[in-house]
């Protein structure tokens, strides 16, 4: 059923944007915490890591929807190229590839605050929230891309269910 | 009996909106991937593909069948023809990369432009809707027949 697929593909990402957002609301708001739940040390700043997944589904559709094209006997043509795209699997949703701490932090000399250490230097983790906020921005046009996509295809398969209408 | 009642072009009007429909996906996987670090971007050559397909079908008819193809009769030579749907003259199709020159543009080397992918996007769709459209009118006109053969 590949007349599905953008809309998985596309909510592949939607999901991916969500949980950078979750780690962008993450980072901002925990972006004074001088101490992480484990004790050890302040917050570390998170990151999305993103990768392209394959939807290995989507090769056999794309082949079934050629071959369906064609006869039997008029087996020539696309042969050898076809095999290679379905090889590489040119289709692909986004996944999240895992989240990552960055370790990096900002001292500020604060000898008062009861998290200082020997020198009166505080540590505080690495948030830029004016990066964090232009990063915000973009998951949010990026949700809503696929959101748009989503929209996209399910009105042309709408226009084809109309068909089926007397 | 339904090879005659859809005829070439009712199929080739399905092609043309099942490849719409796959371009959707390879679409929907470029916006999906707009910040994925080192992807590229990937489009259907939906021309070169469909030309394709078509000149197959157009092979495998006239392979089934002792008629002759159904052609434009020429009366004189500088009249054009229809050799650009028998595919033998357009290159294979199939998937396209972004050119070489905008690969690797973002810090990323992710090439992706979100609005000509969005534009694409609502390009196919449009174009799709245009085929479903007279893929409708066709098949009107099929249930015009059968219900005017109903009345008589």
């Amino acid at each position: 059923m590949y007349d599905l697929f953008p809309i998985e593909i596309a909510s592949s990402g939607l999901s991916a944007q969500r949980v950078r957002m979750g780690a962008i609301a993450s980072n901002l708001a925990n972006a004074n915490s001088t101490r992480s739940a484990d004790g050890a040390g302040p917050y570390r700043r998170r990151m999305v890591r993103l990768q392209a997944g394959t939807l290995p589904a989507f090769g056999q559709a794309f082949a079934d929807a050629l071959a369906s094209g064609r006869a039997a006997e008029a087996s020539s043509g696309l042969g050898g190229e076809r095999s290679r795209w379905l090889a590489e699997g040119h289709v692909r949703g986004v996944q999240v590839l895992g989240i990552e701490q960055d370790s990096s932090e900002r001292l500020v000399y604060e000898p008062q605050h009861p998290d200082a250490d020997a020198k009166g230097y505080v540590h505080y983790p690495d948030v830029s929230v004016i990066s964090e906020m232009t990063d915000m921005m973009m998951a949010s046009r990026s949700y809503e891309a696929n959101l748009a996509v989503i929209k996209n295809t399910r009105d042309m398969l709408n226009q084809m269910l109309e068909l089926l209408k007397a | 009996m339904f090879d005659r009642l859809f005829d070439s072009t009712s199929r080739i009007l399905a092609k043309g909106l099942e490849l719409r429909t796959l371009r959707q996906s390879f679409l929907a996987s470029n916006v999906a991937n707009a910040e994925t670090p080192n992807y590229r971007p990937v489009d259907l050559d939906f021309r070169a593909t469909m030309a394709n397909l078509v000149g197959e079908m157009h092979r495998a008819d006239a392979a089934q069948t002792t008629q002759a193809p159904l052609e434009l009769a020429r009366t004189d030579s500088r009249h054009l023809g229809a050799e650009a749907l028998d595919g033998a003259t357009l290159s294979q199709g199939g998937i396209v990369f972004a050119a070489g020159d905008d690969y690797g543009t973002g810090n990323d080397s992710n090439a992706t432009s979100l609005e000509e992918q969005m534009g694409r996007l609502q390009m196919n769709s449009i174009q799709h809707a245009a085929l479903t459209r007279i893929m409708a009118q066709r098949l009107g006109a099929l249930r015009n027949i059968l219900e005017s053969t109903a009345r008589s």
